[in-house]
């Protein structure tokens, strides 16, 4: 005979009701849930001597039942496992003790500490295994997100963004041409107004992700967006000012001045010129039959000189409250910002507005969002610009070190104009920075609605849909820049201006549909699961038109030509499917085991060969709870962890034909493009399409342990992984000679293996004062295991004679340039007529991008309401390729253009190659110096012959102090006295101090230009300076 | 649910099924000329000392101290492969197909007239095995004579085919041939003409078979061109003009990188050749020419920032062969095996068409006369008139067409070597000199490397070849 008890579960802390508690009559099978009210009903049988009760984030609490028949519980909030709570796969929370992987979460307050643009801005270096750089230090620059090493080839490497539980759009937009004109308005993940987050989880395994289908094949980074909760109102409003400056500027010679080959020119860009001896000069061109003169010794600071000190406002607002059945929360962002560069031509404008909501009504339950975000922008191109115009920051670091950049600032005087300018060599940067710029705008809204059913206490159902479309518009313009034909600076190959329009729309819609399971067998086992399916499209349009040659000088508009218009447009569109299902199984809250599967159907693969199916597991064994009496030896929680799982990823789209592209003739410099001559014409494309391609597939195998000690007080968290990608879908480069250059094909594997360590002390604590210290290592290895039959390398990305390869056996990614001629014993051979190196016929290999190592280390301390903050970021090893570098080789201004005090020498070891006629090679030893007129020729022997390329390939080894923050929260009683709930002040700063070795006097290693994936990695050409930024937030709660 | 996934037809390019021969044909013929008569005719005008390096600029240093290596033309290498010579594939294919004989020839034509060029800068190159897509990705190397071989075998069958076939569909547009507007006599014409090329080209190498081609020609009375095989369709805004000017004067940040080469400047100034002004502009605020010696770009002299730069226009055209040209190939062959009869004739026509090409040609006979700085030794020794010939061809291919100048000094050793620098007392105008900077211990280049891209794809591609060597017709 059964007994029937009732009763009602509250929280400890507050007395709110808990629903959906675990009831478990202890001994049986028998079980039941708490409702809305925190109220259970239970028919126990008559030998049931206990009830225990369990939920998520709680300790669970056995009560004796003796003769009672109400029961009324208070479950206390579980100190060990309270922020384990992650939200998983499809936006479902797991206690974390269950999850057999690595998963890493991060709160609102650690997101908004320092009130970043981005919401990763605060994450560097604190997330073990996530490599997360900013691009530039511009307003709004895009940021590389890369977790546990690249693994795909072909460059897709960022993981899957997704907002409670709807994957969204993380495209780029800029990145056009990286040598010539690249502009990086950012990436789209950077849109959500970081005020607006609750938490970030930290997806990085396969075993975690698979859930998610194809694009979750490089991790899953999982936001949970703040809700509005049962209560009064409140107001949360939240203020910065941050001022910023300049980071890092390449550091220069000081010692050799204007000229070239030794000698003092007046109209020249470099610093090739004799030494310093403080003589006044004449320099520049003759103008109305006047020079200007100037002291000839170096101005240290001339390019810090130019910037100026950039200034951002960011200020949100948000409202939010409810009662027990509907909630919301309603916010306002705005970011404005204007960064280091004088003028407008640097800022970022950024407008965000958020409504959510979330009603239950009897067994249904409904939420949903809507968000827009409003970005303006502008942002100074990087690269070496092209012949409609210049680009800024080349101009500024060609420069002779003895002359002034700033007395240029009105470009339109005398000596400073296009005519008068001092060199043809290069422009005033102030024209450039004042007359050519872009203006970027982009509206995005997305959202979700979701509607939950419950069919009975251990099954529901969810339908939850989203979308996310982004337009955006650009356009860019250059002014003509012409120098009179009778001017000084004739011979200057003339901008002839132009303005590019793009339109570009990104859509993508995505269902699921959710069946939950949650039946607790009995009180030793557990057991929950679910059922989904998967509908995800996405679309996307550019359309692109652009002239050149502008007619009216200072009018930008397409019709301004008198060619017209290039235009291009481009679509896509890619569908998928999805089904999946997972269970999960619990043993006696220790041993957890988790089965998930998946099956896709894509789109962009063959028809009838579209479907792939990719399985998961992983187990957790809580050994504390396991064997309770290791909690007397001091350990307070140990948990071992094993997980193994496959992520499948389809084809980009349209890769299954070979097709016709547009007349095109690329000539070197230039091209020549159809209709030409009254005539249109196509020719075979030069990538050779394949209707047999199959999913690549990712597999990753991860172990890991979580042990705490002396109460939590030290804990370590420490993973290790081996994933494998195969069956990579890339065109891979193919001989020319075929008739085509490239094939699209499964090919290739990479391996990325590595450790993640996490450990968290805290020394001091105690109700006055604590210290919180969190480190975090991680450590990548990769390597490429096989590259098709035939083919040695496959080149990523080159700049100048650089080529960014990968190469079978060695990491992905590493660098190959041009190097000396040897002769066989080692010798370097040199022109005999210069005495310079000449080049071999083979490229070698410089080093590889991955770093050793990546480490950061958190200080939080606090005394009573103070709270101090410091981060510091170290990351060991690694190159990356420097134009910088090679520009201010160049031109002579670079530190180490000085060697041997220019005075000339003979290249060490050197030999003169001697053929006869016969073609017999021989050797002797070299006696011609390289002497002052050529030694510029050392650093630029030729525009595809550079000898020294090697050392524009640098270490990017940097140590950071990351984040400083200082906060008073003033206390309940002073806050009410002002009406308010809350009010704190926090003084900030970010990127405050850099470190990088000797070799690299350029640039900050985290600029690239080139994208925010692998290939931008390459490195950087002619990128801006980072920067660092200091200031004040408020925040005040009603 | 299939339904809704099919959906993988790339909306933004045709499939290639939808190609013809008429879409595709003048896109290779663009892609040929953008080759040949871009970056390859700035290193064969480099090479034929028309130009050299400016000091104050450094483009083309490499060219200029032939420091070449397995980097250099590694695009155009590309392109001139996967760009034109697989369109002419996918044209003759088609040609075949539908038994379009006319687009047979004309692709045909252009395919061979673009492959001599490059096995005579390459030496070997696939030939059986190239453009085979996927059925082959890694093409075998043939030797240069095999492939001239195949290619005037291929000549022949086309000029068959054409002779057999019906006249042009008048309502065709005429535009869509880029080179002739549908003359097929003019690209029978062609075929003939550079068939001679080919031959004449392998006449120190393979004399006998070289004469049994051109008397057979001969014999059967076949015309050659009298006027030039040329594409000018160029037009004078960015992406759509010359491929020398657009490549070298508009899109390089310097325009100036090409400069007067004294070897070139000295003859025309000491013939007083009115072709002068047209290749290259006055000193810097004057109107007289001047240069620098070939190669001397490391010269600190300031007064060489002022020399003559070499001159072109967006709407020049590219010659494939041009008139004169087919003039001085005919003068030489009658020269050879026809006892010279009718050369002189030739010569002097070629020297006006060549004239003509800067609209100059009413000066031409004042120069072809008897005493004429170029009258043609008809009295002279089979050598001395072969120098007279080639020597003038050189004259005539400053430009687009400047790779052909280099090529043929390679073949026939004029214009002669000189045993001095130009800057020597003894130095004779016109003569070559090796370049101050040279890398080459005073070897002239000879052919180019297997560029880098095909070195790293394909592994049948040959050891490297010192630039330094004959290629297999280089024999005199």
């Amino acid at each position: 005979q059964d007994r029937r008890i009732s009763g009602r579960v509250t929280a400890a802390a507050d007395g709110s009701p808990i629903s959906g508690v675990s009831v478990f009559a202890v001994g049986t099978n028998v079980a039941a849930q708490t409702d809305e009210q925190g109220a259970f009903t239970i028919n126990a049988p008559q030998a049931v001597m206990a009830l225990e009760f369990r939920f998520l984030g709680y300790t669970t609490q056995r009560v004796d039942i003796g003769n009672q028949s109400v029961i009324n519980v208070q479950l206390t909030e579980d100190a060990a496992s309270l922020d384990e709570v992650v939200v998983t796969a499809l936006g479902i929370s797991r206690d974390a003790k269950s999850l057999g992987y690595s998963a890493t979460k991060v709160d609102s307050e650690d997101i908004t500490r320092t009130s970043p643009v981005s919401m990763f801005d605060g994450l560097q270096g604190k997330i073990a295994g996530a490599n997360i750089t900013s691009q530039s230090g511009a307003p709004g620059a895009s940021t590389k997100v890369v977790l546990r090493g690249y693994s795909s080839i072909s460059g897709n490497n960022q993981p899957l963004y997704v907002i409670d539980g709807v994957p969204v759009n993380n495209s780029t937009f800029g990145e056009a041409e990286p040598v010539n004109r690249s502009t990086d308005f950012g990436n789209n993940a950077n849109d959500i107004n970081p005020a607006d987050i609750e938490s970030i989880n930290v997806l990085k395994g396969a075993g975690a992700t698979s859930l998610y289908g194809s694009r979750a094949a490089n991790g899953v980074i999982v936001i949970t967006t703040k809700k509005g909760k049962a209560g009064k109102i409140s107001v949360d409003l939240n203020h910065s000012t941050t001022l910023s400056s300049i980071l890092m500027l390449p550091r220069l010679q000081n010692t050799f001045g204007q000229g070239w080959s030794g000698i003092f020119d007046p109209i020249e860009q470099g610093s090739w010129g004799p030494r310093f001896d403080g003589a006044n000069r004449l320099w520049g061109n003759t103008v109305d039959n006047a020079r200007l003169v100037k002291p000839f010794v170096a101005l240290e600071n001339n390019i810090r000189d130019f910037y100026d000190t950039g200034a951002e406002l960011n200020t949100n607002i948000a409202v939010s409250g409810g009662n027990e059945q509907s909630t919301f929360y309603l916010s306002y962002g705005n970011i404005s910002s204007d960064g280091i560069v004088p003028t407008d031509a640097d800022s970022y404008n950024r407008n965000t507005l958020s409504l959510r909501g979330s009603t239950k009504y009897e067994k249904f339950n409904a939420s949903g969002s809507i968000n827009y975000v409003g970005r303006k922008a502008k942002f100074i191109a990087t690269g070496q610009g092209t012949n409609t115009g210049a680009t800024m920051f080349q101009e500024l670091i060609q420069f002779p070190r003895d002359i002034s950049i700033v007395d240029g600032k009105d470009y339109e005087a005398k000596f400073y104009d296009i005519n008068t300018f001092y060199t043809p060599y290069a422009q005033n940067p102030y024209f450039v920075l004042n007359e050519n710029g872009n203006d970027f705008n982009s509206d995005r809204v997305y959202g979700n609605a979701e509607v939950g059913y419950e069919f009975a206490n251990w099954l529901s159902s969810t339908v939850r849909v989203g979308g996310d479309f982004t337009n955006s518009r650009l356009k860019d313009w250059q002014a003509i820049n012409r120098p009179d034909g009778n001017s000084p600076n004739a011979s200057r190959q003339p901008d002839v201006g132009g303005v590019m329009e793009e339109a570009r729309y990104f859509g993508e819609f995505n269902t699921d549909v959710l069946l939950n399971f949650n039946a607790p067998i009995n009180e030793d086992f557990t057991f929950d699961g679910l059922l989904g399916w998967n509908y995800n499209q996405r679309e996307t349009r550019v359309q692109t038109s652009a002239i050149t040659n502008l007619t009216v000088p200072e009018f930008y508009n397409l019709s301004n030509s008198s060619a017209p218009p290039t235009s291009s447009a481009d679509y896509t569109k890619r569908r998928l499917f999805g089904a999946y299902a997972q269970a999960n199984f619990g043993f006696r809250d220790y041993l957890f085991l988790s089965l998930n599967a998946r099956n896709d159907w894509s789109s962009t693969l063959p028809m009838g060969k579209n479907s792939f199916f990719y399985p998961a597991a992983n187990l957790s064994l809580v050994l504390t709870d396991l064997a309770p009496s290791l909690k007397d030896n001091g350990i307070s929680f140990a948990k071992l962890r094993a997980s193994l799982g496959q992520t499948g990823n389809d084809a980009g789209v349209y890769l299954l034909s070979s097709l016709l592209t547009g007349g095109d003739v690329l000539l070197g410099f230039g091209n020549i493009t159809f209709p030409l001559g009254g005539v249109g014409s196509f020719e075979v494309a030069n990538q050779i399409g394949n209707s047999a391609l199959e999913p690549e597939i990712t597999t990753e195998y991860e172990l890991g342990a979580d042990v705490r000690f002396l109460n939590n007080r030290v804990g370590f968290d420490f993973s290790y992984y081996n994933k494998r990608t195969d069956g990579q879908i890339l065109p891979v480069p193919i001989a020319h000679t075929s008739g085509y250059g490239f094939l699209v094909m499964n090919f290739g594997l990479v391996e990325n293996k590595g450790i993640e360590l996490a450990v968290n002390v805290t020394p001091v604590k105690s109700d006055v004062f604590s210290w919180d210290l969190n480190y975090v290592f991680a450590r990548n290895r990769n390597k490429v295991l096989e590259l098709p039959e035939g083919l040695n390398e496959v080149v990523i990305a080159s700049g100048y004679d650089i080529d960014f390869v990968a190469i079978k056996g060695q990491p992905l990614g590493v660098y190959k340039g041009p190097v000396e001629e040897r002769d066989p014993n080692g010798n370097v051979v040199v022109n005999p007529s210069n005495g310079i190196p000449t080049q071999a016929d083979d490229k070698e290999v410089f080093g590889n991008s991955q770093r050793d190592f990546t480490m950061g280390l958190t200080n939080t301390l606090r005394l009573n309401n103070w709270s101090l903050g410091f981060a510091f970021d170290y990351r060991k090893g690694g190159k990356f390729w420097s134009y910088t570098s090679q520009l201010t080789d160049f031109i002579g201004n670079s530190v180490r253009t000085t060697y041997n005090d220019r005075n000339p020498y003979i290249f060490p070891n050197s030999v003169n190659k001697i053929t006869d006629s016969e073609g017999n090679v021989s050797y002797v030893e070299n006696t011609t110096p390289i002497d002052v007129e050529n030694y510029y020729s050392l650093f630029n022997n030729g525009s595809t012959t550079q000898t020294e390329s090697r050392r524009t390939v640098l270490d990017k080894t940097s140590l950071r102090l990351r984040d400083v923050t200082l906060s008073y929260a003033f206390s309940q009683t002073v806050a009410s006295r002002i009406g308010l709930q809350g009010l704190s002040l926090t003084a900030f700063g970010r990127n405050l101090l850099l470190w990088v070795p000797a070799e690299n006097g350029f640039i900050d290693p985290d600029v690239s230009t080139y994208n925010n994936d692998l290939r931008g990695d390459l490195g950087e050409f002619a990128g801006g300076p980072t920067t660092r930024s200091y200031g004040l937030s408020l925040r005040a709660t009603f | 649910c299939e339904r809704a996934l099919d959906i993988n037809q790339d909306p933004n390019n045709p499939e290639v099924g939808k190609g013809t021969p008429e879409l595709v044909f003048p896109a290779a013929v663009v892609s040929s000329a953008g080759a040949l008569g871009g970056e390859y005719a700035i290193l064969g005008g480099i090479w034929a000392q028309y130009w050299t390096q400016s000091s104050v600029s450094n483009q083309y240093r490499e060219f200029d101290s032939y420091n070449v290596t397995q980097t250099a033309l590694n695009g155009r290498f590309n392109e001139v492969f996967s760009g034109a010579l697989n369109d002419y594939h996918f044209v003759i294919k088609k040609a075949q197909e539908t038994e379009d004989w006319h687009y047979l020839l004309m692709g045909t034509v252009m395919k061979a007239y673009t492959y001599q060029l490059m096995v005579d800068l390459y030496d070997t190159l696939p030939y059986d095995e190239a453009f085979q897509g996927v059925e082959n990705l890694t093409p075998a190397y043939e030797e240069g004579y095999e492939i001239y071989k195949k290619l005037i075998a291929e000549l022949d069958n086309a000029l068959a085919m054409e002779a057999g076939a019906d006249p042009v569909d008048p309502t065709k547009d005429k535009a869509l041939d880029v080179v002739f507007r549908f003359n097929m006599d003019n690209w029978v014409k062609f075929a003939n003409t550079l068939k001679l090329k080919f031959y004449l080209r392998m006449v120190y190498a393979q004399s006998a078979e070289a004469e049994a081609g051109i008397r057979a020609m001969y014999d059967s009375g076949a015309q050659f061109l009298d006027t030039d095989a040329q594409l000018a369709i160029f037009e004078g805004t960015q992406d759509k003009s010359n491929p020398f000017f657009e490549f070298n004067f508009r899109r390089l940040n310097t325009t100036t990188n090409l400069r007067a080469s004294v070897t070139f400047l000295s003859f025309l100034q000491t013939n007083a050749d009115p072709r002068l002004s047209s290749y290259f502009s006055p000193t810097s605020g004057t109107t007289t020419y001047s240069g620098n010696h070939q190669g001397d770009y490391n010269n600190p002299d300031p007064a060489l920032a002022n020399i003559s730069v070499a001159r072109a226009t967006a709407v020049d055209p590219v010659y494939f062969i041009s008139e004169a040209e087919s003039y001085f190939l005919q003068a030489e062959a009658l020269e050879r095996y026809y006892g010279g009869v009718g050369a002189n004739e030739l010569y002097n026509s070629g020297v006006e068409a060549a004239f003509a090409q800067y609209g100059v040609e009413d000066r031409a006979a004042d120069f072809t006369a008897s005493d004429g700085v170029y009258v043609y030794p008809a009295s002279g020794d089979f050598e001395s008139k072969l120098e007279a010939i080639i020597v003038q061809k050189w004259a005539s291919f400053p430009g687009a067409h400047a790779l052909e100048g280099y090529i043929e000094k390679n073949r026939t050793g004029y214009p002669k070597t000189s045993p001095v620098y130009s800057t020597d007392i003894s130095y004779v105008p016109g003569q070559f000199v090796y370049p101050k900077n040279g890398v080459t211990g005073g070897q002239y280049p000879k052919r180019l490397i297997i560029p880098q891209d095909e070195r790293n794809r394909n592994p049948n591609v040959p050891a490297i070849v010192p630039i330094t060597t004959n290629v297999w017709w280089d024999k005199k």
